[in-house]
């Protein structure tokens, strides 16, 4: 499965590309995630319960549980690509890694999906009472500004302050405190963590017109930031953003699409390598202590 | 009040005595009082009916408290019944849950508890089912509907897919674990899953998303 995740974050990256988009889109199983349209939202799924094992994560609309949006092998610090999703009520549904999609799932959460509207769907705390939250996402900064939150999922500090240079972010975040997107100069500038038993620090490089969310976890020796890229630039969607489709319909893979299909996958994909690592946000940028 | 609670059974460490200061009623999740009792009491901290007994002045109302104060659950109640709305207009559309036209009213007008339609829009991920009935609106209390039965409306053996749908709801925790759930028989003789969830129904279930949680120590 971890083909699937890989094959979807590269369509997800071709997607930033611009024509091929509607290639990938359409070689996409996911009928959700069928061919780009405005209306649609955009959710990602971000694993940042270090206690908790890999999953598969299934998404079902109310109005249609026969096409779920399904992540496979789900693992601690995992983010999805963002998928585009038909705007309505979903159930957020988790099993366990390989089990069978007709197995029972546990129900974690249920939210709307409004149109043109990113989401983050976070999957936090201990396991067992692992908690899920889904957090709106913004796509576009002020002009020449950065945009920053912080998402404190450290199980191990009761709470923590986090700073960007001289600017608070979020002050004695309590385990699952989200706070507002702030805005803050691009260039590089140290990322302070403070808490009572640890504190970290790191110089974190941030391009103008961004949007980020930090996410405070704990790490093997300390804590640790995920620096999450939420948005590059203005744009319709979100970085990242892309029907993936092969979280698409369980079940499903990539050896259902036909030829012409595959063939014109691989040929986005072919373009989108060659600027992979230019434009591919980098998920984590984890702070040693 | 206490006394009568605790001669029910009620445990003596779950009930708090409010006095006339109202010390200690953001301490409770649910109050009961005479309605002649203190209005600033409901219009402050328990502006939601959950049940009521009696009549005149001797009725006796019970009320879910509002943490964040009435204004404030006022609002998210409103934004609930939206959700509940949309929600149900939703299941409507599922193929694999079948409703009968009066039970589609109170699902249209967001009637249902959302831990009901999530519980039932997630077992149709797994079960074809046909709602027989909503039911147990609290008594004297315009309150949604908690319950509901389902029958099996698919192939194969009805008795071991309400079992496997019994089995799934009561895997569930938290919000989604409901009060009792059990397979019954009704008078009719039909074999069916009934699902009942406590009340209140919590708000904001539908519509969890976080923009910012400044409940929670942000600053």
């Amino acid at each position: 499965m971890k083909l699937l995740q890989h094959l979807a974050r590269l369509a997800a990256l071709s997607m930033l590309i611009g024509s091929s988009a509607a290639v990938i889109t359409a070689a996409a199983p996911a009928a959700s995630a069928a061919p780009l349209a405005t209306q649609d939202g955009w959710v990602r799924i971000a694993h940042l319960s270090p206690e908790a094992p890999a999953m598969d994560i299934y998404l079902y609309p109310f109005g249609d549980p026969a096409h779920p949006t399904v992540l496979k092998d789900v693992a601690y610090s995992d983010v999805s690509a963002y998928m585009a999703l038909a705007p309505g009520e979903y159930t957020v549904a988790m099993r366990g890694f390989g089990a069978s999609s007709t197995s029972h799932p546990a129900l974690v959460s249920s939210f709307m999906v409004d149109a043109s509207t990113p989401y983050t769907v976070a999957a936090l705390g201990h396991d067992p009472g692992l908690r899920v939250e889904v957090l709106q996402d913004q796509t576009t900064a002020p002009r020449a500004k950065v945009l920053v939150r912080v998402v404190q999922a450290s199980l191990k500090q009761d709470s923590v302050t986090v700073s960007h240079g001289s600017l608070v972010l979020g002050n004695q975040l309590t385990f699952g405190s989200v706070t507002p997107y702030t805005a803050v100069s691009p260039g590089t500038a140290t990322v302070k963590i403070t808490a009572s038993r640890a504190d970290s620090t790191v110089p974190l490089g941030l391009t103008m017109d961004t949007v980020h969310t930090f996410v405070v976890l704990d790490g093997p020796s300390g804590l640790t930031v995920d620096n999450l890229t939420d948005a590059v630039g203005s744009q319709a969607m979100p970085a990242g953003g892309a029907a993936t489709g092969f979280g698409g319909t369980a079940g499903q893979s990539p050896a259902n699409l036909a030829p012409w299909q595959l063939l014109l996958l691989a040929a986005s994909l072919l373009i989108g390598a060659g600027i992979l690592g230019l434009i591919w946000p980098r998920r984590r940028a984890v702070i040693p202590r | 009040m206490c006394a009568a609670l605790h001669a029910q059974g009620v445990s003596a460490s779950r009930l708090v005595a409010l006095g006339p200061t109202l010390t200690g009623v953001l301490r409770t999740n649910v109050i009961a009082a005479l309605s002649s009792a203190d209005q600033a009491l409901v219009e402050r901290y328990a502006p939601a009916l959950i049940a009521s007994f009696g009549s005149g002045g001797s009725r006796i109302e019970v009320r879910a408290v509002a943490q964040g104060g009435a204004a404030a659950y006022l609002s998210a109640e409103r934004a609930d019944l939206a959700a509940r709305k949309s929600a149900a207009a939703q299941l409507l559309r599922n193929p694999r849950i079948k409703f009968s036209a009066a039970d589609a009213v109170p699902l249209r007008s967001g009637d249902v508890d959302s831990r009901l339609l999530a519980t039932l829009a997630a077992l149709s991920t797994q079960f074809a089912l046909r709602v027989t009935a909503f039911g147990d609106s609290s008594p004297g209390a315009p309150l949604l509907y908690r319950q509901v039965t389902v029958a099996n409306d698919g192939k194969g053996s009805g008795t071991a897919t309400l079992a496997a749908a019994l089995a799934m709801v009561n895997a569930q925790e938290g919000p989604y674990l409901p009060a009792h759930a059990a397979i019954v028989r009704l008078g009719s003789g039909q074999t069916v899953l009934l699902i009942r969830f406590a009340a209140p129904n919590p708000l904001g279930l539908l519509t969890t998303v976080l923009t910012a949680d400044v409940r929670k120590g942000v600053t």
